[in-house]
């Protein structure tokens, strides 16, 4: 990746969706030699151009943080079953007092409730969770993958 | 689930699209979803208006040699939370910041490039930001998940 290629990525940080043409005037190059370098880089999985939306207006008013020790089971036997459901948006195995972090999203704190009971307590070698409740969300961004 | 959503059947049906490849033409999407192209950019438009989307760029870590996903969990004097959660959003490593209720005052996400940053993060960043009183890292070993389709959007 050069010069070029990262002033394109800024680019496309700040507006996914602008044109080549636009891209091409602020990095001082051709609409044709972005459009090329973009393809490239996605081509080789560097580079994803996607829409992000906001969790509150997906319907999602409520995110948890819940750490989950692990009993009697591989954390990751136990991880791959909760990466099956949509309202969990990270899952990670870490190392610690728990063994998974997982990130949750919900319209309200009747249907945490329910979630809790009966999805994720339900999983084979769930113990003991550890949850925080997200009161104000001052930053939650997505732009780096962070694990090939 | 998403009984207050504030998008609506087609949104999410042009947000399926969008969310996995932006850059693809106006007229391809529309047509997939069944809309016509003006129908279908002034859907976006308002979506891009109302701060519901936005549209941006998910990179490798390629600069970073062990590029290493921690939590960051911190007990403060709450009188400083909302200046202490600022701070910590400055950060280019902070990647997830939020005031709690439970374990911890502020919950936090961070990659840094190498166990050794995350040290350094932590002992040359956070340690110092007024209210600070206590630290709790957990370091990801194994990342199962990470849907990019979510995030805060302002």
């Amino acid at each position: 990746m050069d010069d070029l290629d990262r002033q394109i990525i800024a680019e496309l940080k700040k507006d996914g969706r602008q044109s080549a043409q636009s891209i091409a005037s602020i990095v001082g190059s051709t609409a044709v030699t972005v459009r090329s370098r973009i393809k490239d880089l996605e081509d080789s999985g560097q580079l994803k151009v996607v829409a992000v939306t906001d969790f509150s207006a997906a319907g999602f008013d409520i995110l948890l943080a819940v750490g989950i020790a692990v009993e009697r089971r591989k954390p990751e036997e136990v991880g791959q079953e909760l990466t099956r459901y949509e309202q969990i948006m990270a899952v990670n195995l870490i190392s610690g007092s728990h063994d998974i972090e997982i990130l949750v999203g919900a319209p309200d704190l009747a249907s945490i409730s329910h979630f809790l009971e009966h999805e994720i307590g339900q999983i084979d070698g769930v113990g003991a969770l550890s949850v925080s409740v997200a009161l104000e969300v001052f930053k939650y961004q997505s732009e780096t993958v962070a694990t090939p | 689930m998403t009984k207050r959503s504030l998008l609506d059947e087609t949104d999410l049906e042009i947000l399926s699209y969008l969310s996995e490849n932006a850059r693809v033409s106006n007229r391809d999407i529309a047509q997939k979803v069944g809309v016509a192209e003006a129908t279908f950019r002034a859907r976006v438009k308002r979506m891009l208006d109302e701060k519901f989307i936005r549209f941006t760029a998910l990179t490798r870590e390629v600069d970073m040699e062990t590029p290493t996903l921690c939590y960051v969990g911190l007990r403060v004097d709450l009188s400083n939370l909302t200046e202490v959660a600022e701070a910590l959003s400055e950060f280019q490593e902070v990647r997830f910041v939020a005031s709690t209720l439970g374990r911890f005052d502020i919950f936090a996400v961070v990659v840094v490039s190498s166990v050794e940053g995350l040290h350094r993060f932590i002992s040359d960043k956070v340690i110092s930001i007024p209210g600070v009183r206590r630290v709790n890292t957990s370091i990801t070993t194994r990342t199962l998940k990470y849907d990019h389709r979510w995030g805060k959007v302002d």
